[in-house]
């Protein structure tokens, strides 16, 4: 008896490396099946509509694999044992950016970096704004309207995660402002596309306005590459820029909330911005630079770019199979209008940016 | 709360800053067995 009182009141152990490792696996297979049948449609329907004669678009496997897992999450939903293996997305994802490095020259990175930047700074600027004052006319709490600004104007989740401790911000604030971000995300993955194929946008001029409007990492990585390939390699790495200046904004956000005595004050900014910093991009950093001074002869430099790929293909898959449309309802209205509202400003002033940069520098 | 958020607000500052680390140390280690002939061609 006093045995089995000692067995119910003894903490339960963390499980071991090899047991948790082993828990990803149905995860991580559900994901490769997801991303390969995805590439495997384009190509059957590839090879149909070339044996036929037919002249139907292009439809990259990226769009695919996403409806797929779309299907499973909103209809079957996703069992328990997936969970832990489908949940690894985001380490797929920031691998592939940081093996991405392969295939950019520096003096690229520096170049669309460059023009990145400035385009970024004046959409943070905008996005800020113009959010904080949606946030007045729908009379949301002032941290929440702070959340979906950082979340519309930076990066998406992992900026609203950094800003609510930084800020002091309710769970549910942040619960509500991930769920708007993540749910137009979803719908610009279908949306962007569209509009860009309408506007006859070049590769390279969509890949800079995903990487400027679409928020979260992952979407904005996939709404590029739905478009082309070429396009997908330039909105991630307009998209990196914009994670680089995540400490920023969230010091910002930091210091105006300690300001008025509703969250604590920052000691050290230096620290306080390393810790914000988003270590990819200096992993993509090394890569582009080990390419540039030819660490990596020419074929090796393929197997790089195509490691690159798988890891997005799991990417992909992830961001469908975690994508529940329930959600939708879970936030409320208010938010998700002043999100929608907010995005789709942000969506027309940064094409039209793009647009002017294009014929200004010549993207 | 969704499950994507549920997910990745469970770990703290100090743990998302990690997975960032292991991403770049795991690609970094591909890349370098890529470079010494100890990776396998990857095709796409």
């Amino acid at each position: 008896m006093a045995s089995s009182v000692a067995a119910h009141q003894a903490p339960a152990l963390p499980p071991s490396l090899g047991r948790r490792i082993w828990q990803l696996v149905p995860g991580l297979l559900l994901l490769f099946a997801v991303g390969y049948s995805g590439k495997l449609i384009e190509q059957s329907l590839s090879r149909y509509s070339k044996a036929n004669g037919l002249h139907w678009p292009n439809i990259e496997y990226v769009l695919w694999a996403i409806v797929i897992g779309l299907a499973i999450a909103n209809t079957i939903g996703l069992p328990r044992i997936f969970r832990p293996g489908v949940a690894t997305y985001e380490f797929w994802l920031k691998a592939g950016i940081v093996l991405l490095g392969s295939r950019f020259l520096l003096g690229d990175v520096w170049r669309l970096g460059g023009i990145s930047l400035l385009l970024v700074g004046i959409e943070i600027a905008l996005a800020l704004t113009f959010m904080h004052a949606l946030g007045r006319v729908f009379r949301l709490p002032g941290k929440l309207a702070s959340l979906l600004a950082v979340g519309s104007s930076i990066c998406g989740v992992s900026a609203i995660i950094a800003a609510q401790g930084a800020i002091d911000a309710d769970e549910e604030d942040a619960t509500i402002a991930i769920a708007a971000i993540l749910s137009l995300g979803a719908l610009a993955l279908f949306t962007f596309p569209l509009i860009g194929h309408a506007l006859h946008l070049g590769d390279r001029a969509y890949g800079v306005w995903a990487g400027l409007a679409v928020d979260n990492t992952a979407e904005a990585t996939a709404a590029g590459a739905i478009y082309s390939d070429a396009a997908g390699k330039i909105a991630v790495l307009v998209k990196t820029t914009r994670n680089a200046l995540i400490g920023f904004a969230v010091l910002g956000y930091a210091i105006y909330w300690a300001s008025r005595g509703q969250a604590q004050t920052v000691g050290n900014k230096a620290a306080f911005l390393w810790r914000k910093f988003p270590k990819f991009v200096l992993g993509f950093l090394l890569i582009s630079a080990l390419a540039t001074f030819g660490f990596f002869s020419k074929p090796q430099l393929t197997d790089v770019a195509n490691l690159s790929r798988w890891a997005f293909l799991l990417t992909f898959a992830g961001v469908g199979l975690r994508t529940n449309i329930r959600d939708l309802r879970v936030q409320g209205w208010r938010p998700f209008i002043v999100g929608a509202l907010g995005e789709i400003a942000i969506a027309v002033l940064t094409l039209g940016l793009v647009i002017g940069a294009d014929r200004v520098f010549r993207l | 709360m969704p499950e994507d958020a549920q997910q990745q607000k469970k770990p703290a500052a100090g743990s998302r800053i990690s997975l960032d680390v292991w991403a770049v140390a795991i690609s970094l280690l591909a890349a370098a067995l890529i470079r010494f002939h100890l990776f396998p061609s990857v095709k796409w």
